[in-house]
């Protein structure tokens, strides 16, 4: 992705058999492509997974936030 | 919601739009529907390509009676809202010219899909493309729209627009209706 601004772009995930979609910036999507990838688990899996972590926080955010706050996280050091 | 620049990352939330019936257009609005659709599958970048042309550089138009013509400056930006496409609105003008170009029907077009009509989109829209024709050198917008379009009145009003007389190629354009030219001061 050329542009690191670009604004949110829905795609479909399945979280445990249900179909969401979920707005995340294309560079975010291209973060969790490679995570995903990193862990060999699928999209699907590691959404899973991230959402299974968010419930069990004190003050859930939604599910996209999660995901960008996991990204982020994940690459500090 | 804020305007955006299409690309084709967007595409495929625009295509669906599309499929749940919205169109770009007011006028042919079925035929410019299933136009894009077609094009989104057979040329996806041909269609963003010419969504975003300030030099008119784009392939010409074809007119309702199928005559071709130079194709205006012009900028297309989508209504967007957490990866929703809400609608389009479209500015095309005459290099070094505020004056309305011949035989068009207004310097902004626009449409706010159906489904998501009635929250206020067009108004912030319009406000945020004359932003845009105002950087570009335009030092007031037309627009036309039918008497009876009561919606699309409140918004140009509400962006401070006023009526300047009737539109002359409005039969053309807007069949069967009376139709109001209006100024917005940029």
């Amino acid at each position: 992705m050329s542009d690191p601004y670009h604004p949110p772009v829905k795609r479909s995930v399945e979280i445990a058999g249900h179909k969401t979609s979920i707005s995340l910036e294309p560079i975010f999507w291209d973060m969790l492509k490679d995570a995903a990838a990193a862990s060999d688990m699928s999209i699907n899996a590691l959404v899973a997974k991230i959402d299974a972590e968010r419930i069990r926080s004190e003050t859930p955010p939604g599910l996209a936030s999660a995901i960008r706050v996991w990204l982020v996280k994940a690459r500090l050091p | 919601m804020e305007l955006v620049r299409p690309t084709l990352a967007m595409l495929p939330e625009y295509r669906d739009a599309l499929k749940r019936g919205f169109s770009p257009h007011n006028i042919n609005t079925e035929r410019v529907r299933q136009q894009q659709l077609e094009q989104i599958e057979e040329d996806p970048e041909g269609l963003i390509a010419v969504m975003h042309d300030p030099d008119g550089k784009g392939p010409p138009i074809e007119m309702p009676d199928g005559t071709l013509k130079p194709r205006l400056p012009g900028i297309t930006r989508w209504m967007w809202e957490d990866g929703t496409f809400i609608g389009a609105i479209n500015l095309r003008w005459a290099k070094g010219t505020s004056a309305l170009p011949e035989g068009v029907p207004g310097h902004i077009g626009y449409t706010v899909a159906e489904w998501h009509r009635g929250k206020g989109y067009a108004t912030r829209a319009l406000i945020q493309i004359c932003k845009e024709a105002r950087d570009i050198g335009l030092e007031y917008v037309e627009l036309t729209t039918d008497q009876d379009n009561i919606a699309s009145q409140r918004t140009i009003e509400k962006v401070g627009g006023r009526v300047v007389g009737t539109f002359d190629a409005g039969d053309m354009h807007h069949p069967c209706h009376e139709t109001l030219l209006w100024r917005i001061d940029l």
